[in-house]
């Protein structure tokens, strides 16, 4: 589900960016000035602001270079949308680090496939983001695939489902021990007729695909299993 | 004698509501234009009252909200007219400004007629 924080006065003009862009994937969270989108901002997580120029309480663009101040909100593409068609105002909104500058009046339907074309992109940069780098291993979570790099050459591990929920969990917990119940409530959920010893099963099957880095999965006796730091791995 | 929807309403936009409905039929464009008419009567009234006091700011940001309203609903001529008053507001004329409000307020009402007639129409 992605969250648009729309901050804009005008409730026609809220009412139009609700009906062209809600729909059971994509939520508009609405604030009328920039102190309640930046409430909303606080309380949920925002994956692209759409935000005017002119508004009631600031202008939009010292609010803007204001939350680029802020670690947690800063990487969030936001989008001028706005009837201040000007160059000047699309030189600032850019230099400030605007994602995109759209004038109205724009049809509904532009809108909507606009705004589709950018959650495409922030999919594209979540899944570049979702690569998680283990020494030489690659944890793809969002396609749930594992890769070896040796030689510079990325070599795919073949695993179920389950090896990879396994792998990826000992591997987010890296240095930590994690029991067989843990791994067993982590993997399996609340399915009952699931025992420890099938995690030691799994985990066995695991070991033999990651050869010769078998060793990053280390056994700890009557306690479960533990994933080596990056370095640790790279040293095996 | 009402003008026909053509010379006041760009079809094209009309049609982009219609097709925001996922079952393809009018209930988003109603709600659009009830939303519409409602803010219309409210904007028209508070730019009477500009005009008459001779309020430049008042008239500036009314005219700048309802060209981007009346914009959404396809209105050919309001934004055109918005424009005017908005920049002759801007600038601190307000001396014309009861004729171009009489102009807005004329077109709105139009527009309103005309755009009911669409959801009849459409409704049909």
């Amino acid at each position: 589900m992605y969250n648009i924080l729309l901050i804009e006065d005008n409730p026609d003009f809220q009412l139009l960016v609700n009906k062209a862009i809600s729909n059971d994937r994509t939520k508009v969270l609405t604030a009328s000035t920039t102190h309640e989108g930046f409430t909303l901002l606080q309380s949920h997580p925002v994956h692209l602001i759409l935000l005017e120029v002119d508004l009631p309480d600031r202008n939009g663009f010292d609010w803007y270079a204001e939350i680029q101040e802020h670690d947690q909100f800063k990487d969030i593409l936001a989008i001028f949308l706005t009837i201040k068609g000007e160059v000047s105002n699309k030189v600032t909104a850019f230099s400030l680090g605007a994602e995109d500058y759209w004038v109205k009046p724009i049809q509904p339907l532009e809108l909507r496939v606009r705004v589709e074309a950018k959650l495409r992109k922030i999919q594209q940069k979540k899944a570049i983001d979702n690569i998680m780098r283990k020494g030489n291993l690659r944890l793809h979570v969002a396609f749930q695939k594992a890769y070896l790099v040796e030689n510079d050459q990325e070599r795919t591990i073949k695993l179920t489902p389950t090896e990879f929920r396994i792998l990826h969990y000992l591997a987010r917990l890296e240095e930590h021990v994690l029991s067989r119940n843990q791994i067993l409530a982590e993997v399996w959920g609340n399915d009952s007729n699931v025992f420890d010893r099938t995690v030691d099963a799994h985990v066995s099957a695991l070991r033999k695909k990651l050869s010769p880095y078998s060793g990053c999965i280390e056994s700890i006796l009557g306690e479960g299993y533990r994933f080596l730091s990056p370095k640790k791995l790279e040293s095996i | 004698m009402n003008q026909p929807s053509s010379n006041l309403i760009n079809m094209e936009i009309i049609e982009d509501l219609i097709s925001l409905s996922p079952t393809g039929g009018v209930e988003v464009l109603e709600e659009i234009i009830e939303a519409f008419i409602q803010s219309g009567h409210s904007r028209v009234q508070k730019l009477i009252q500009g005009a008459t006091t001779q309020d430049a700011k008042v008239l500036s940001f009314e005219a700048h909200s309802f060209k981007s309203s009346s914009g959404n609903v396809g209105s050919l001529k309001i934004p055109s007219l918005c424009i005017e008053l908005e920049k002759s507001a801007h600038q601190g004329q307000v001396a014309n400004a009861t004729q171009l409000v009489n102009q807005i307020q004329k077109e709105f009402d139009a527009l309103k007629t005309a755009l009911l007639q669409i959801l009849k129409d459409r409704s049909k």
